[in-house]
């Protein structure tokens, strides 16, 4: 067992916990993030990732649950401050008529994989500038992030970046191998114990075509 | 740093997973997922040819599942057959992660392939399929996961069994003094673990308890051939071939795949199939199917005959 790297999943879970809060309460985005942030908070201050049992299922299931115990006391004391007449904090309207558990549980996990790459493309973003590769970023972002729909030809790229179309293949080459080892870096940092990372590895990685 | 869209979520996704292939392969789009690891189509810069590869989900797997892909290789490497995918190469990517190539099969599954056929087509296709199984028993290989999923029909017809991925070595199960497989999950080899699929899996493979030998891939060709002849009326030879062949015991199937095949062929034949007792009826049906020229020249002669009998006054 290892320490849980407890700033990074604030940072890789905060937009995960916003999108549920958003979806699954109805709360705009300012209410979501303050909510994020009392959530986060009160997880530290009671040490609640620490009480994660592996024995019995996902971190991600576990800080869900965690979430919904939290926003279900937030959302009754919303309505205990409504009902004494006081202003409405955090005007929480949970709409699961329509949105399913199935529901929130894909998009916690789509915005947790949106999250781990983002904190990776940071990474790699600084590591590109401490290494003197900027256009190998540049590259790769107009390759992979920003052309993603429709990815532009090598030699359009090597006309853009004035570079030759062999150049633009390298540095694909370079960030590719360099992002995949911060994905894994960052998945590593975000768990507890192998196990658990290759869990989560083949969460991200092994999904179906 | 802006949200990243879904297009770009997937995309840098993909430019995760995509292995990392060095000089020698260059990888192109991928064909499927399995259990175990991936498989894309590749060029060979070298042979400059297609080739399959396939190569584990990440480098940090467990090393189970990494000596189980390594495994596959070598019963690939040990298996030369028509009916049995040829490996190519095998090793380690820049990545870390073990890989093998092998030839890249161009065609259909078995199960796509049969809704298109006629019954004997279909037959025929199962019959390819023993022909293989048949001579990976002979070298000691049990496979352990054949479905129709797990056949290819390449581009000229041929008959291609796949996903050697859970197979055992006859050699390895009786060293390790008894028959409990290896999950196909996690590559734990433990016993009383299944591997394979419901539905064509042995009920000793399923437990896990009992040994398994070849007579548990004589189970999943009965499974494959009922699933093969579909919903349509089966004439009650073939349905006592499949009957036999998916006996709950092991001691109650065909002893080997070989007899399995024999009574399929002696079907299409039109001769007597072991697993079926027929009624004399059905004997003299079957006679004349088989030899109905024969019989109606017999007929005719005789009609002829006894006309001219009757003509004479006889």
């Amino acid at each position: 067992m290892r320490a849980r790297a407890v700033d990074l999943v604030v940072s890789a879970y905060r937009a995960p916990v916003v999108a549920v809060l958003r979806r699954q309460w109805s709360l705009d985005l300012a209410d979501a993030e303050d909510l994020a942030h009392d959530f986060f908070a009160h997880a530290l201050e009671r040490e609640w990732l620490s009480r994660y049992d592996r024995t019995r299922g996902r971190f991600r299931t576990f800080l869900r649950s965690c979430l919904q115990d939290f926003a279900t006391t937030a959302h009754e004391a919303a309505n205990r401050l409504k009902r004494g007449g006081h202003l409405i904090a955090v005007p929480l309207e949970e709409s699961t008529a329509t949105v399913t558990e199935a529901d929130v549980d894909r998009l916690f996990e789509q915005e947790w994989v949106r999250s781990v790459l983002t904190l990776s493309l940071e990474r790699l973003s600084a590591q590109c500038a401490a290494a003197g590769r900027q256009a190998t970023y540049d590259v790769f972002v107009a390759h992979d992030v920003e052309g993603a729909d429709d990815p532009p030809r090598y030699s359009d790229l090597a006309a853009r970046f004035g570079i030759p179309v062999t150049q633009v293949a390298n540095y694909l080459h370079w960030a590719r191998g360099r992002f995949r080892g911060h994905v894994l870096d960052t998945l590593r940092a975000l768990t507890a114990s192998d196990s658990e990372f290759r869990d989560e590895a083949r969460a991200l990685l092994g999904r179906e075509p | 740093m802006k949200p990243l869209t879904d297009a770009a979520v997937a995309r840098l996704r993909d430019a995760v997973d995509r292995p990392d292939a060095g000089e020698r392969y260059e990888i192109h789009e991928l064909l499927g997922r399995g259990g175990m690891g991936a498989v894309y189509r590749a060029t060979d810069r070298v042979l400059r040819r297609d080739v399959a590869l396939k190569v584990l989900t990440t480098e940090l797997e467990s090393g189970d599942i990494a000596r189980r892909l390594e495994r596959e290789a070598r019963v690939l490497a040990s298996l030369e057959h028509p009916g049995i995918v040829a490996i190519h190469d095998a090793g380690t990517l820049g990545d870390g992660r073990p890989f093998y190539t092998m030839r890249l099969v161009r065609g259909r599954r078995l199960d796509e392939q049969s809704k298109r056929e006629g019954r004997g087509e279909r037959l025929r296709r199962f019959l390819g399929v023993c022909d293989a199984v048949s001579f990976a028993h002979s070298a000691g290989v049990i496979h352990r996961d054949l479905k129709p999923a797990n056949v290819m029909i390449g581009e000229f017809g041929e008959v291609l069994v796949l996903d050697w991925g859970v197979a055992k070595v006859a050699a390895e199960l009786a060293s390790a003094g008894q028959g409990a497989p290896s999950p196909a999950a996690d590559g734990d080899t433990g016993p009383g673990v299944a591997v394979g699929t419901p539905g064509f899996m042995a009920p000793e493979q399923s437990s896990g308890a009992e040994s398994v030998d070849g007579r548990a891939d004589v189970f999943a060709l009965g499974a494959m051939l009922r699933t093969l002849l579909g919903t349509e009326k089966v004439p009650p030879p073939l349905r006592a071939i499949v009957f036999r062949a998916t006996a709950e015991s092991a001691s109650g199937r065909y002893p080997t795949v070989d007899a399995l095949a024999s009574d399929v062929r002696a079907w299409l034949d039109g001769a007597a199939v072991s697993a079926y007792a027929e009624s004399p009826w059905e004997r003299a049906l079957r006679f004349y199917r088989r030899n109905s020229a024969l019989v109606l020249l017999l007929l005719a002669y005789l009609t002829v005959r006894l006309f001219i009998l009757w003509w004479r006054g006889v």
